[in-house]
């Protein structure tokens, strides 16, 4: 495998948080940090400069899609917004790299990522 | 001359001949002109005339003379009765007998004596015709060429003519108003658009009317004489009319019964009965009377009425539900989201094969059912925003057959197509007109033994302008049963041990948002369902 991924991971639930964080490790990624809002996720992604973000939508203060739009303004990173709302249709959503409808399994989110990090398994 | 009793037996022989004119249906003016005639003849120095009271004008009217002259006719004609006012209008005044002996001299001719006097006449004795209720009806008058008074037989013939001439204005008057009561009766029992049905007590019909023609369909000759029965669609319904209704002892009821009835044609309807005893002055029971009014246009007003309250109700349900679903979405879809992700990260820690692994193996298919249910509860009463795109129906049902794969692996199953030359494409949320084959397949699956064979037909055709897809999917199963067909797209309603009992009522909900149609065939092996989608 290549260099481990970097991903920045933000949802207001620490459960899914752990859950994603264990997970993307099975998958041999590193993530490299957690946020609760859209705010912190700005804040980490310059910080951090990861190699993808996965996000929620619904976070106190910013959501997960302004959150990205910001982020995409800045800096070229890949943003996978994973939300238990449907996609929705008003948004320009062009900067966001996919959306997947929670609940999402290991196999959708393998894809997933190796989509917007271009094969990165 | 005659003497006494020649007179006797010819005025009463006079009074037969009118009594036989009234008796043959004569009209008034026929029977009174006989009277006239029949005095004059017993009396021939005598001229007789009657005059009758005009209600309306409060008038006396000449109604028979033979031989007054026509200029005294018209003079006498309409005169108000009054205390002095001749013979006759005294007579009708009073009520009372008047009799002028000498018209030249009498103070009640005063003022007109010049009429009499050229008409050549000098007494004039009058009746009054009066009434069994004490109304005066009209006069009858005796005129004479000489002055002169009546002796007692003469007094008693004039009276006995006013009262011959009151039973025959009486009775034919009578008999008019009941004419013109039929005639109205006959107006209203032709006119009115409900069945009218007269029986003796027997029950066998006696009357017909036009209404009861129409309404079923029979001639009134073809009915009449038989029993009622043959009207009845259920022999149990005219047994019980007989115990309800259709006895002599029956009381008085104007609430109205439901029965169901048969025209000539075989064809029931549904009738509202009202049924009474008819009988005599006397009060005796002489047959049966009843009305019918055909009730299948409200019975289905009233259908389609509660049709659009239960759509109403299962509108209301649905928006109740729509919100309920929205508002569990979010919180349901991250619990599950939390199950999903501990089963995908346990995976790689839990030996395969072991205990452990088998455990969450059951956890996971709970995660997906609950997922399932989810999913179907979202897709019947969340809101629809098609996702339209132009595709080939035959890619849809396809996919949706390739996603069951794991239903009929190992089973002895055939999607067979019979599209021929059909043109396949329209403009459809592919995702969800997936689902509705998905659905399809998924019951006749779960419904057929093997080999299970679901065949899809296509073909096009036009509805007005619009061209419609036409897809036919029928399996080799039992079929649906009668109780299923009619309630199949009903929300909740499954046979299956399992399941929601939404994927019918999903299917329409989908294929309705495409503007097309889902129905059951009445195909008679197997379950098939035809649907339409614009083009």
């Amino acid at each position: 495998m290549k260099r481990s991924l970097r991903i920045v991971i933000a949802d207001d639930e620490a459960d899914i948080r752990q859950g994603f964080r264990r997970l993307l490790c099975k998958l041999g990624c590193e993530v490299v940090g957690e946020a609760e809002n859209g705010g912190d996720l700005i804040a980490l992604c310059a910080a951090e400069l990861p190699d993808l973000v996965i996000t929620d939508v619904r976070m106190p203060e910013m959501s997960g899609i302004e959150a990205a739009k910001v982020i995409a303004k800045a800096i070229a990173i890949p943003v996978i917004v994973v939300s238990s709302y449907e996609r929705p249709d008003d948004e320009d959503c062009a900067f966001i790299a996919d959306f997947l409808l929670k609940p999402i399994c290991i196999t959708e989110l393998r894809a997933a990522i190796n989509t917007a990090c271009d094969g990165a398994f | 001359m005659m003497n006494e009793r020649d007179l006797l037996e010819s005025d009463l022989r006079g009074q037969t001949r009118v009594l036989k004119r009234l008796a043959q249906g004569a009209s008034l003016d026929e029977v009174l002109h006989t009277l006239v005639e029949v005095a004059e003849e017993s009396r021939p120095d005598m001229i007789g005339s009657v005059m009758l009271m005009e209600a309306e004008s409060g008038t006396l009217r000449l109604a028979a003379s033979r031989r007054l002259p026509d200029f005294y006719c018209t003079a006498v004609d309409r005169r108000i009765p009054g205390p002095r006012c001749g013979s006759c209008g005294t007579a009708a005044f009073t009520g009372k007998r008047v009799v002028v002996e000498d018209i030249a001299t009498d103070p009640l001719w005063h003022g007109f004596r010049d009429i009499p006097e050229q008409a050549l006449l000098r007494a004039c004795w009058s009746e009054p015709i009066i009434a069994s209720t004490g109304e005066v009806l009209g006069t009858f008058a005796m005129y004479y060429s000489v002055p002169r008074s009546p002796c007692a037989s003469e007094l008693e013939f004039v009276s006995s003519i006013a009262s011959l001439a009151a039973l025959a204005i009486e009775r034919v008057r009578y008999q008019s108003d009941v004419e013109r009561e039929r005639a109205v009766l006959k107006t209203i029992v032709n006119g009115i658009p409900d069945a009218l049905l007269m029986t003796g007590l027997d029950r066998n019909i006696t009357h017909f009317s036009r209404g009861a023609c129409r309404m079923f369909q029979y001639d009134a000759d073809e009915v009449l004489g038989k029993s009622t029965s043959i009207l009845y669609a259920d022999r149990s319904d005219f047994e019980r009319m007989a115990e309800e209704r259709f006895h002599i002892a029956a009381d008085e009821r104007f609430e109205a019964t439901e029965v169901r009835w048969r025209r000539k044609s075989g064809a029931t309807f549904v009738g509202e009965m009202v049924g009474k005893v008819i009988r005599d002055e006397r009060d005796q029971p002489l047959g049966f009377l009843a009305l019918i009014r055909d009730i299948t246009d409200r019975k289905r007003a009233e259908a389609c009425l509660a049709e659009s309250r239960d759509k109403l109700v299962q509108a209301e349900r649905l928006a109740a539900m729509g919100k309920m679903v929205s508002a569990i979405a979010h919180e349901s879809r991250n619990a599950l989201q939390r199950i999903q992700v501990g089963i995908d990260v346990l995976e790689y820690d839990i030996e395969p094969d072991s205990e452990a692994r088998e455990d969450l193996n059951r956890i996971r298919r709970a995660k997906n059912d609950l997922q399932h249910m989810h999913d179907e509860l979202r897709s019947f009463a969340g809101p629809i925003q098609l996702d339209k795109s132009t595709a080939s129906v035959a890619e849809v049902w396809r996919q949706a057959w390739t996603n069951l794969h794991v239903l009929h692996q190992g089973r002895d199953v055939q999607l067979i197509e019979a599209i021929d030359d059909a043109d396949l494409v329209c403009e459809l949320d592919v995702f969800r007109i997936e689902q509705v084959f998905r659905n399809l397949f998924e019951n006749s699956l779960a419904a057929c033994a093997d080999p299970v064979r679901i065949t899809i037909a296509c073909s096009n055709r036009n509805d007005g302008e619009q061209r419609m897809l036409c897809v036919s999917v029928r399996d080799n199963g039992p079929g649906l049963p009668e109780e299923l067909r009619a309630r199949v797209f009903e929300a909740f309603y499954t046979t299956k041990a399992k399941g929601t009992g939404l994927g019918m009522a999903i299917a329409e909900r989908f294929i309705t948002a495409h503007r097309g149609t889902i129905e059951i065939s009445d195909h008679p092996d197997g379950a098939e369902f035809l649907m339409t989608l614009p083009q």
